[in-house]
């Protein structure tokens, strides 16, 4: 457990870097159902 | 599992078994720790005869109609924590209601002493006295408070019960003058997987450190081919997985959060916030073409997000805009909306507002490139808060800023690694809480519940 929790903070830290790095926004994917930097629309009210 | 321990060099000894007919009915007994046993109890009848010395007097006589067959006969032997252990004792205590009742198997090793076996609903222990006693003052305090602590062998116990605890039924020998309905009082504290017990008397105080032992490993150690007691909820000192990983994965969750938090800071400094674009435009109900076409703009040092303001000055009123950024040299579209209200007035609280004359919308992952913006604003046909029917004029502008800071993924970020060590600290919770349930000094409850 402790091994897969470590494994899984890695993995969200690193896309989270990753995300501020390339301005890609988990919501925005969220939204639309598409993951990563792709060029979809995205709408901030 | 009251008594002081006989001497270590008399235990060193291989004593020798020695049988005897039972003063009271005249069946053989059996002594295995001889010169170490002081009583024992008659298999047949349940009196308890002193084996002290050769005379062999009863001490107590059963009563007639109590009959309990161990679940470990005596004679088994068993070989747990990697030594072989002989059952020579078993007795029946219930706390000072009755409610409660548990198994005490006394086991004898001729090098290593006794030690014994305990049960529970299920749950098993297996108990050395220890002759290192808590500190006087410590256990004194202890004694003396509630959800006090007792410190010994290095840890660092919590009170869990205080209470009576006194023996029902006894077969086999002990290495005491055990008699049926002898009262101790007892105090457990435990720091799973153990337990410290103190049992005091009139004439003595004994303490005891108790380690949870899984069923199947006395099962397995003692040929155990009768049904095992079936467990029942969560025992005082119940070693918990998810309790032992739960600091453990706070640590981990910890770090985690501070790595994002400075990842955050990063990019808050690091945010280029670089204008790229800003133009005013008119929105007129009548206009024939709707479609507005900015100048060609470029953003530039490759992949980022591209933020676009919405200002227009209204009042009481709305404009919203839908628009396409279209990238020039692939002809790829990124559409997104944006509107703006903002209401205002008085009444009986006094002035009001409502709404923003401003508005934000973000795009990630935009590539660098040359860019221009398609844009149809949509309002009002007429002003809802003037009188009669007017066209529409509404100013408003467009700023384009490339490598904004967001706060979105920051926020994701925060809930995801918050899940798992949530999840965690829930079932650690629920497991020390279901622990506690049955202590009077649970550190679960709250002071309205103590009221």
């Amino acid at each position: 457990m402790k091994k897969a929790f470590l494994v899984y903070g890695t993995v969200i830290s690193l896309v989270f870097a990753y995300a501020s790095y390339t301005g890609w926004s988990v919501s925005d994917s969220v939204q639309s159902g598409k993951w990563g930097p792709q060029g979809h629309s995205a709408y901030h009210k | 599992m009251a008594g002081e321990l006989p001497t270590k060099p008399e235990a060193a000894k291989s004593p020798t078994p020695k049988v005897f007919n039972c003063p009271s009915c005249g069946a053989g007994v059996l002594i295995r720790a001889q010169g170490l046993t002081v009583s024992v109890a008659c298999r047949a009848c349940g009196s308890v005869i002193d084996a002290a010395n050769e005379n062999y007097q009863v001490l107590s006589t059963a009563a007639k109609n109590l009959k309990i067959e161990p679940l470990i006969p005596l004679g088994q032997r068993g070989k747990l924590h990697g030594a072989t252990w002989e059952v020579i004792g078993f007795m029946k205590r219930s706390d000072g209601s009755g409610a409660y009742t548990w198994s005490e198997y006394l086991l004898f090793n001729p090098l290593k002493g006794f030690r014994w076996l305990t049960e529970f609903d299920g749950h098993w222990n297996y108990v050395v006295q220890t002759k290192e006693k808590p500190g006087s003052e410590t256990a004194v305090a202890a004694i003396g408070s509630d959800r006090s602590v007792a410190k010994a062998l290095g840890k660092t116990y919590q009170l869990f019960h205080k209470g009576t605890a006194k023996v029902t039924f006894v077969v086999g020998e002990f290495y005491w003058r055990v008699k049926v309905d002898e009262k101790v009082d007892v105090e457990d504290y435990v720091a799973p997987p153990e337990i410290l017990s103190c049992e005091k008397s009139k004439d003595e105080v004994v303490w005891s450190v108790g380690e949870y032992v899984a069923p199947d490993t006395v099962r397995t150690a003692f040929q155990i081919a009768k049904p095992m007691p079936v467990q029942t909820g969560v025992a005082p000192n119940q070693p918990s997985t998810i309790s032992s990983v739960a600091p453990v994965i706070g640590k981990y969750w910890g770090t985690f959060i501070a790595i994002v938090i400075a990842l955050q800071f990063f990019a808050m400094i690091s945010a280029k916030n670089e204008e790229v674009y800003r133009g005013d435009f008119v929105y007129r109900v009548n206009d024939t073409e709707k479609q507005k076409v900015t100048p060609q703009f470029e953003l530039k040092h490759g992949m980022t997000n591209v933020d676009f303001k919405l200002s227009s000055p209204v009042q009481n009123n709305w404009l919203e805009i839908e628009a396409d950024l279209v990238n020039d040299q692939t002809g790829e579209t990124y559409e997104f909306e944006q509107g703006v209200e903002y209401y205002s007035g008085s009444d009986s609280d006094g002035y009001w507002t409502e709404g923003s004359q401003v508005g934000h919308a973000t795009l990630s992952a935009i590539p660098a490139g040359l860019y221009h913006l398609n844009i149809q604003a949509t309002g009002p046909a007429s002003n809802p808060w003037s009188t009669g029917v007017q066209p529409a004029e509404q100013g408003y502008s467009i700023t384009v800023t490339r490598d904004v800071l967001t706060w979105g993924n920051f926020l994701w970020s925060l809930a995801l690694l918050s899940i798992f060590p949530a999840f965690v600290w829930w079932r650690s919770r629920s497991f020390e809480q279901s622990r506690w349930s049955t202590s009077d000094f649970s550190p679960y409850w709250s002071q309205s519940e103590e009221d």
